[in-house]
């Protein structure tokens, strides 16, 4: 009896032993697997749904930016248009336009006012700062004529003008004083709206 | 015989300590077994993600950088059509109803009443509204495309009646407001004769019938106007 319970003894620090090896070997697996692999798949998969944002949002930006490119092929096709409209307006300096309707009065026999001529004026044309602005940037800018002539030379004077191909001139106040003495030629004034060319390179800049 | 049973005793003490070393090794090499398949596991995973976040940052880069530049040139480039498309717009617009005065000009020219008369006034205006206009009357139209007014004034000689001369000035009218370019620049022309201006007296060399003096307008209703 005193030797089976002598063995029994033996074993009980080695079955402890063996128990707690048991315990700490399978506690070290399970602890690294829930400490470190778990929390790194959450990690993982954290970034897997940041590269599925991402990509859609980087789709997204170059759409923009083809979008974008569309945009800009778009406003130079407009340009395009544009130009070849503003071709018919004079640009900054309108003395050319000036200098034509002044040969487009003489072609037409329409003179200088007798009062004008006896004041010396060098020309029936007034240059003036007066301008119309359009609501998106056309602007109009104003001559004066006081000239004396025919009534049918100045329907003729006057349709040229409207049909001039380089220039765009549309007509203001007109005024037409019939002769007091009942001759032939009257005395005629208006303005004359020489359209002007728009600087293409700084709209919408 | 006690020392046999001392013999023995050592010797089962022997095997169970073996027994025991053996079991713990046994589980310490399978605990660390397990270990290091765990640890592969989680290198694999790391290995992963860090390539995961060096491909997400660089992705995050290009979008940054792009988006940086869409912002930009977005609103530029969006600002530069539309106000070129504006301006086309108001170009085509404006050779649209750009007003010719050339068919008022030559049916003044070519049309006249069967009697002796001259025009001493003709004008044509532009109407612009007002300064204090009420601000829901819209945009200002610019001067250039405002609607004109028309206003002709003149003596005729009267032969027969006042009535036959009314007649031979609707005719007149009649004749300018068959013309679409006319009515659409100053609108339907209506004439007046004005009676009290009655003269007997000569004007122009004539020596027969009375004066009097008549007026021929028109107003345009917005014809010429830009559109909304």
């Amino acid at each position: 009896m005193a030797d089976q319970a002598k063995s029994s003894g033996d074993w009980t620090a080695g079955l402890i032993a063996i128990f707690a090896t048991l315990l700490l070997g399978g506690a070290a697996p399970i602890a690294l697997f829930f400490l470190l692999y778990k929390p790194q798949t959450v990690k993982r998969e954290e970034q897997v749904a940041r590269e599925k944002n991402l990509k859609s949002e980087l789709d997204i930006q170059l759409a923009r930016q083809a979008n974008l490119a569309g945009l800009q092929k778009e406003g130079e096709e407009v340009g395009a248009k544009l130009g070849e409209l503003e071709k018919q307006f004079a640009d900054k300096t309108i003395q050319d336009a000036v200098k034509k309707i002044g040969a487009m009065l003489e072609a037409n026999k329409l003179e200088m006012t007798p009062e004008a001529k006896l004041r010396r004026d060098t020309s029936a044309i007034r240059m003036s700062d007066t301008k119309d602005d359009f609501p998106g940037g056309l602007r109009a800018l104003q001559i004066s004529v006081t000239c004396y002539g025919k009534w049918k030379d100045l329907a003729t004077f006057i349709a040229s003008v409207e049909s001039m191909k380089e220039f765009t001139v549309v007509l203001g106040d007109l005024r037409g004083e019939g002769d007091k003495n009942a001759g032939d030629k009257h005395t005629y004034n208006f303005d004359l709206w020489i359209m002007m060319r728009r600087d293409l390179d700084k709209i919408g800049r | 015989m006690f020392e046999l049973n001392l013999i023995k005793d050592k010797a089962k003490a022997r095997q169970r300590r073996r027994v025991i070393f053996l079991t713990i090794t046994s589980i310490c090499f399978l605990a660390a077994l397990c270990s290091m398949f765990v640890l592969s596991l989680y290198w694999s995973e790391f290995q992963a993600t860090k390539t995961l976040i060096a491909g997400n940052d660089r992705t995050q880069a290009s979008v940054n950088q792009l988006k940086g530049e869409n912002d930009v040139n977005e609103p530029l480039v969006k600002k530069r059509r539309n106000e070129l498309i504006k301006a086309w717009e108001e170009d085509v617009n404006f050779f649209a109803k750009r007003p010719y005065y050339t068919p008022v000009l030559n049916i003044i020219a070519k049309e006249k009443p069967d009697a002796q008369f001259w025009y001493s006034r003709i004008e044509i205006n532009p109407i612009t509204a007002a300064a204090n206009a009420p601000v829901s009357a819209g945009p200002a139209v610019p001067k250039v495309l405002a609607p004109r007014r028309f206003t002709a004034q003149g003596i005729i000689n009267i032969k027969e009646s006042d009535v036959q001369t009314e007649k031979q000035l609707d005719r007149l009218v009649a004749k300018m407001n068959t013309i679409d370019a006319f009515v659409n620049l100053v609108g339907v022309a209506r004439p007046s004769l004005d009676r009290a201006s009655e003269s007997g007296q000569s004007q122009g060399g004539g020596d027969s019938g009375r004066w009097n003096e008549f007026e021929i307008s028109g107003t345009a209703g917005g014809a010429a106007g830009l559109a909304p």
